[in-house]
């Protein structure tokens, strides 16, 4: 833990709402963006990441720095997050788009995946549909890929936060970006697929 | 190495985290196997995609709405303050709390008296109280002679009512103890009523915060050290007293004595009486002997107790909504799993009841850690 966390975290400890007020400036972005790409939209992502720090805020006392204090709090986001999704109806989640049977004449010179170029990989099309694969991904997959390959996070600060072995990390976030990767390929020839049939 | 190989590692090879053993192994069957090669490709892709995805920033409200929410529950904590510098109406509630809190944390056995036990005459079996201040309240309480049961009944002077605010009705009330005409403080609970639209957020948070006040989860706890004359003779007088309070469900959870030099011994009990017999216990038990040690604590577990009953709600909640998914022939082919869910579930909710049973149990049962130790040279004799 920083040293800067650790006044505020003291300062905080004591009452202090301002030093509070700091912490929630440094860390809000980060636990807006867990919860948005765990949820799926804004106005709940908004009431999740309040929830969190009201409840770390409530929690200030139960902190005693055995894990750095970014840890911890990513802790009870991720518990936060992970509760309300166990909360919702589990049909909810965004179905697959069915691939459309088309013959083998069609399939042919479709771009692959692997081959597409780095802008259309990037792009806004592409991004809002991957937002909707995540959200179809298993909780805990979900979290381990927004992690790591949004937040960032190394596998040992992954395996902290949710509490769980590096070997667990390596195998969920493995499993995580295969789906993630089947998903794509799907939507992608769809996609392809259908501009073909409109031309 | 083969491909099913590659599958298994491509992930950590792209994170830079194979041995240089492995990378070059890995790298000499991609540069023979274009299936590999693409799919290495594809989850590369994958991957800078996601890290592409864009950083969002919270809602522009977002951080003062979250420090109003918690100043209000700042200012739920620092209720004392509020309500007897800034709302004086309430003062003698806030006295009252005062000396509730006052009656647990003070240790001193003539302060605990004084607060803990109201004596009133026949003719105050009903007493209007009326007090502005801590002083007034603690005369009163001081003055007014006992009798077995009360119903204190406090007023506040109309013209200190601000409009439209009515307090309905207050206090009470005592637990009775028909054999000395003792009487203790167990709770008051304060009913107020808003009969004003336009009354003010500050006055509503402050009932809210008043009520929650008044509604403590707490675990009372004792040890107690005597010294005694005769060990057997005073253990008798225990057990005497725990027997004669067994109506009231008063019992020893655990007992045993040990010999110690010189042929004194020491008797150790563990005392479990309701939470509204906690200090009426103590008073008796210290009777028994000249008092050596004594300490009282008080737990809050209001925190933990809102926690659990929060999560079992919660459990609850998940619980109705997979029963409903199971109820829904749409998803007979995963009923297994989803069965599975539910028990894990409600296993879940079980050990939060069975935590929060035992919460209760150490809220409704203060224990009593009694202490007898022998001496013949005890200068009292107090109940030897």
């Amino acid at each position: 833990m920083g040293r800067v966390d650790e006044n505020l975290v003291q300062r905080c400890q004591e009452g202090d709402l301002d030093a509070f007020d700091q912490i929630v400036e440094e860390y809000s972005q980060k636990v807006y963006n867990l919860t948005y790409r765990m949820i799926g939209n804004p106005a709940d992502a908004s009431d999740l990441s309040q929830e969190v720090f009201v409840r770390v805020y409530r929690s200030l006392n139960n902190f005693r720095g055995e894990s750095s204090f970014s840890t911890w709090l990513y802790r009870i986001a991720t518990n936060v997050c992970l509760d309300e999704i166990r909360r919702r109806n589990r049909k909810s989640a965004i179905p697959l788009k069915q691939r459309i049977c088309i013959d083998d004449e069609q399939c042919r010179d479709i771009p692959d995946w692997s081959t597409v170029p780095e802008t259309i990989v990037q792009s806004k099309e592409l991004q809002e549909e991957i937002q909707g694969m995540i959200n179809s991904l298993n909780p805990e997959y979900r979290l381990v890929i927004i992690l790591r390959d949004i937040q960032g996070y190394s596998y040992a600060e992954i395996g902290e936060i949710i509490n769980c072995s590096i070997g667990t990390v390596k195998s969920r976030l493995s499993r995580a970006r295969k789906s993630l990767k089947m998903k794509i390929k799907e939507y992608w020839e769809h996609r392809e697929q259908m501009l073909r049939l409109s031309e | 190495m083969q491909c099913s190989n590659v599958h298994d590692i491509s992930s950590l090879y792209l994170d830079g985290l194979l041995s240089p053993e492995q990378v070059e192994m890995l790298e000499q069957h991609l540069a023979v196997c274009t299936e590999c090669c693409s799919e290495i490709e594809a989850l590369r892709h994958t991957i800078q995609a996601l890290s592409a995805l864009q950083v969002l920033d919270p809602p522009t409200e977002f951080r003062q709405q979250l420090m109003e929410r918690l100043e209000g529950e700042l200012k739920r904590k620092s209720l004392w303050s509020r309500i007897v510098h800034t709302i004086p109406i309430y003062r003698w509630a806030a006295v009252a709390c005062v000396a509730l809190a006052l009656v647990v944390t003070f240790q001193q056995v003539g302060r605990l008296r004084t607060l803990e036990r109201l004596k009133l005459s026949p003719a105050d079996r009903e007493t209007q109280i009326t007090a502005t201040g801590e002083q007034d309240l603690l005369e009163t309480m001081r003055n007014v002679e006992g009798t077995n049961q009360i119903q204190m009944t406090t007023s506040v002077a109309k013209e200190n009512l601000p409009d439209g605010i009515q307090i309905e009705d207050s206090g009470k009330k005592v637990a009775d103890d028909s054999s000395d005409n003792s009487l203790f403080i167990d709770e008051i609970s304060l009913k107020m009523k808003e009969t004003a639209s336009d009354s003010s957020d500050n006055l509503g948070s402050t009932l809210e915060t008043l009520n929650s006040v008044v509604d403590q989860k707490v675990v009372k706890k004792a040890n107690l050290s005597l010294e005694v004359v005769n060990l057997e003779q005073s253990e008798k007088k225990v057990m005497k007293m725990i027997d004669t309070n067994g109506a009231r469900n008063w019992f020893i959870k655990n007992s045993f004595r040990t010999a110690g030099r010189q042929g004194l011994s020491r008797g150790d009990y563990l005392v479990s009486v309701p939470q509204q017999d906690f200090y009426l216990a103590v008073d008796s038990m210290e009777t028994l002997g000249v008092l050596k040690e004594k300490e009282l604590s008080l737990e809050d577990v209001n925190q933990r107790y809102t926690d659990l009953t929060t999560r079992i709600l919660n459990f609850q909640s998940e619980e109705n909504k997979l029963m409903e998914t199971l109820g829904n022939p749409r998803v007979a082919d995963e009923n297994g799993q989803l069965q599975e869910e539910l028990n894990q579930i409600r296993q879940n909710k079980q050990s939060v009841v069975q935590e929060l049973e035992q919460l209760n149990n150490y809220i409704e049962y203060s224990t009593i850690q009694l202490i007898l130790l022998e001496n013949h040279f005890s200068g009292s004799g107090a109940g030897n």
